[in-house]
């Protein structure tokens, strides 16, 4: 929809690029002011996607609300789901034991690549590469059903739990994984063969959305983003979480900043998550698939018949639901975005005072002003497929 | 830097600003009046020991029916020394107004704007401040306790989801 | 549905009338609409392993002008709402909506004061797909639902909900 006016003398056109568009990833508004086809500014209308998770968060118990969170950030949905159980289990002060987070890791990483493959997808699509899109889901498929022999849902596993995790992997998931770990080199290099020096990728991609480290530390960007602009910040890397200290992997960073970088950057991102993958699997250690303590963590049903303490907890915990200590705690990971974190209020009782979700994406989007300036109209699209947003964790 | 040195740090130079501080959970937390909050972020933005670049989020919490009602969180991080700082600053329900600090942290912009709209907390000096994830006729702030989940008001019923096409078509000129 | 409409209820265009729903329901290319989660298993359904391309939309249009059916993936807030009535007002006859997923449906695990509950409040639905998200092989479940339907209006039995705008109970 364009509404052509003259706007306070100077020759500029006013127009929307609306919440249905195919290349917004999302219900995405963006108001573009152009000179021609030359940006003179691109401001995101956010907002149609707002949920209310985090008012509903103060209604239900500390366990129930694992399941609102993958539906955020949908695109990679278990590392919410790990940042909120880091967030609670740091209030309570809970030991995850060894196993659950070695296969937190391992799911975390599986996710970043499911992340990264719809990004590539997607944005290969809206720069007019349409078979990448489909080779990137025939991928996802694989990595989906993963999710499904773990958690028994292709997307919404809700599989992390506060302790641990809701089970313990089934027969045949290493070998899935492994299977999986072969097969992506090859798959990954077909789809830098078809983007990578392909001079019509190169044209669009080179130059455009360019942001320096400075400013990029100044809007507060992160993530990819951030590091292909040269900011020397990973997470798992800098303050590390469920034992990512273990894992041999190397941050990846780049140094122009513009779109092409990020593609690049994310892309190394994807081998270096299949390391970790592999470095997960082949050195599990065996455990506990969650930690223990009766107050915190529902017990199985052989602790029940064997003790009256354990029947107990289980009654209180299913009545009355898990009740941290009162305070706050903060807790981020490094999700295919950037910092994903959940700063958590409690007052003791058995639901939380505040949950607030920090998304990488709602951050990254503020800068699209800075990034679009100066550039055609067909850039913009090219740069909301590089910052990666998706509008469930901008608006939630 | 851990979180004993950064608290005991800010707390030794501004006595007067800082109310609290905690370091519960290994997380360095201060409590500042609000008239020395925009002090107190510059310090840790510019000072060389603390050097706190990033903004990672700000926000608000309702402890309704506590009094002070608000709390206004800050979260900060510095890239380059890997420690994060907490800083919050209480207000009341009659006052509910915090100096914004979009000129010390650019990035605290959108997450102003954000707290604005869903606890009615006004940031002064804000550049631009309204509505941002709810519709801008929207009444109340939904956050506040006394706001239900479900919704107090009936926002729908035709003249806010029916467009008026023909009102559309008189006023629109190309 | 179909030629009868024009034509009105007339023996001579039984046959033709058959024609022309076979070829709609066969046919059918719903608008690139995606709003959450759901849009995900919608692009998956529209990817190779599931495939909507074999049931004959071939493609999902960009433009509500070209587009038969609205597919609603996902939670629908009350600030989309007229967005989206405006898309299904600019959508040519014959169009069909299907309300994907249990937040369209009903409003879903959301039960909050910013999404719609059901989008029947906004725009009448044909088909309700439920899930959370629903698997890529149940919308195309309800895509074949809907290809009965237009087939054989009259064995459609359920009421056509023509913009029931449900108030809200105050809690």
């Amino acid at each position: 929809m364009a509404v052509a006016a003259k706007k306070k003398g100077k020759r500029t056109v006013v127009l929307n690029m609306g919440p249905q568009h195919p290349a917004t990833h999302g219900v995405l508004r963006v108001i573009l002011e152009l000179d021609g086809e030359i940006i003179v500014n691109a401001e995101p209308d956010i907002g149609y996607l707002h949920t209310g998770i985090e008012k509903l968060s103060e209604f239900h118990n500390y366990t129930q609300n694992i399941t609102h969170y993958p539906r955020m950030d949908y695109l990679a949905p278990m590392n919410n789901e790990l940042a909120y159980c880091l967030a609670v289990e740091k209030l309570i002060g809970l030991e995850v034991p060894k196993r659950a987070r070695y296969i937190r890791v391992l799911m975390s990483e599986l996710t970043r690549l499911n992340s990264h493959l719809i990004w590539l997808g997607t944005h290969a699509l809206d720069i007019g590469a349409m078979t990448v899109f489909l080779y990137c889901f025939r991928e996802r498929e694989r990595i989906l059903d993963m999710y499904e022999a773990i958690g028994g849902q292709r997307m919404m596993t809700t599989y992390f739990r506060i302790g641990g995790l809701a089970a313990d992997i089934p027969d045949g998931f290493r070998e899935m994984v492994t299977s999986f770990a072969d097969d992506f080199p090859a798959r990954l290099a077909e789809y830098e063969g078809l983007l990578t020096k392909n001079p019509i990728w190169l044209k669009r991609t080179q130059g455009i959305g360019k942001i320096s480290a400075e400013e990029a530390v100044e809007f507060g960007l992160s993530g990819p983003v951030a590091r292909a602009s040269g900011v020397h910040w990973d997470i798992r890397k800098d303050t590390p979480y469920s034992s990512y200290e273990d894992f041999d992997f190397n941050a990846v960073f780049g140094t122009e900043g513009d779109v092409y970088e990020r593609y690049l950057v994310r892309i190394e991102e994807m081998r270096q998550s299949l390391r970790i993958v592999r470095q997960a699997v082949d050195n599990m250690p065996d455990g506990d698939y969650s930690a223990r303590d009766g107050k915190y963590v529902p017990p199985t049903r052989d602790r029940i018949n064997a003790s009256m303490e354990e029947v107990i907890h289980h009654f209180k915990i299913w009545t009355e639901g898990i009740k941290p200590p009162a305070g706050e705690a903060y807790a981020a990971v490094e999700s295919g975005k950037g910092e994903l974190g959940f700063y958590i209020v409690s007052d003791g009782s058995a639901r939380a005072v505040r949950v607030k979700v920090r998304p990488p994406s709602f951050v990254n989007l503020s800068s699209l002003a800075k990034l679009c300036k100066g550039h055609l109209i067909a850039d913009v699209v090219a740069i909301i497929g590089s910052l990666d947003i998706v509008l469930g964790e901008i608006d939630r | 830097m851990d979180v004993q040195t950064i608290v005991t740090k800010l707390s030794e130079r501004f006595p007067d600003g800082v109310v609290e501080t905690s370091t519960a959970n290994a997380e360095a937390t201060v409590v500042v009046k609000r008239d020395a909050l925009k002090d107190v972020l510059a310090f840790v933005k510019t000072d060389a020991e603390l050097d706190c670049d990033f903004f990672s989020f700000v926000t608000a919490v309702d402890h309704h029916p506590k009094v002070p009602r608000f709390e206004a969180v800050y979260e900060v991080y510095s890239i380059r020394l890997k420690h994060r700082i907490r800083i919050k600053t209480r207000i009341t329900e009659e006052d509910a107004r915090v100096p914004s600090v979009v000129g010390v942290y650019r990035g605290a912009n959108w997450h102003e704007r954000e707290a604005y709209d869903l606890f009615g907390i006004v940031f002064e000096g804000h550049p631009d401040l309204r509505r941002i994830v709810l519709p801008t006729n929207w009444d109340g702030h939904p956050l506040r306790k006394e706001y239900s989940a479900q919704g107090e008001i009936v926002w729908n019923l035709g003249k806010n989801v029916l467009p008026d096409y023909d009102r559309e078509a008189e006023e629109t000129t190309i | 549905m179909g030629v009868v409409d024009a034509l009105g209820q007339n023996v001579i265009v039984t046959t033709v009338d058959k024609m022309v729903r076979w070829a709609r329901s066969n046919s059918i290319w719903p608008l690139g609409f995606g709003l959450a989660c759901c849009a995900i298993e919608m692009m998956s359904a529209g990817a190779s392993r599931f495939d909507i391309a074999r049931f004959g939309s071939e493609v999902f249009r960009s433009s509500p002008r070209q587009a038969d059916l609205l597919i609603v993936p996902g939670r629908l807030s009350w600030k989309m709402a007229p967005i989206m009535r405006r898309l299904w007002d600019q959508m040519p006859e014959p169009k069909w909506c299907i309300s994907m997923g249990a937040c369209a449906s009903c409003g879903g695990v959301f039960s909050t004061y910013s999404i719609v509950q059901g989008v029947d409040c906004v725009v009448p639905v044909d088909i309700y797909v439920p899930g959370c998200p629903p698997r890529p092989e149940a919308l195309l479940d309800g895509l074949i639902k809907l290809q009965e339907k237009i087939r054989n209006p009259k064995a459609d039995i359920s009421p056509k909900h023509r913009l029931g705008i449900a108030p809200r109970i105050k809690v």
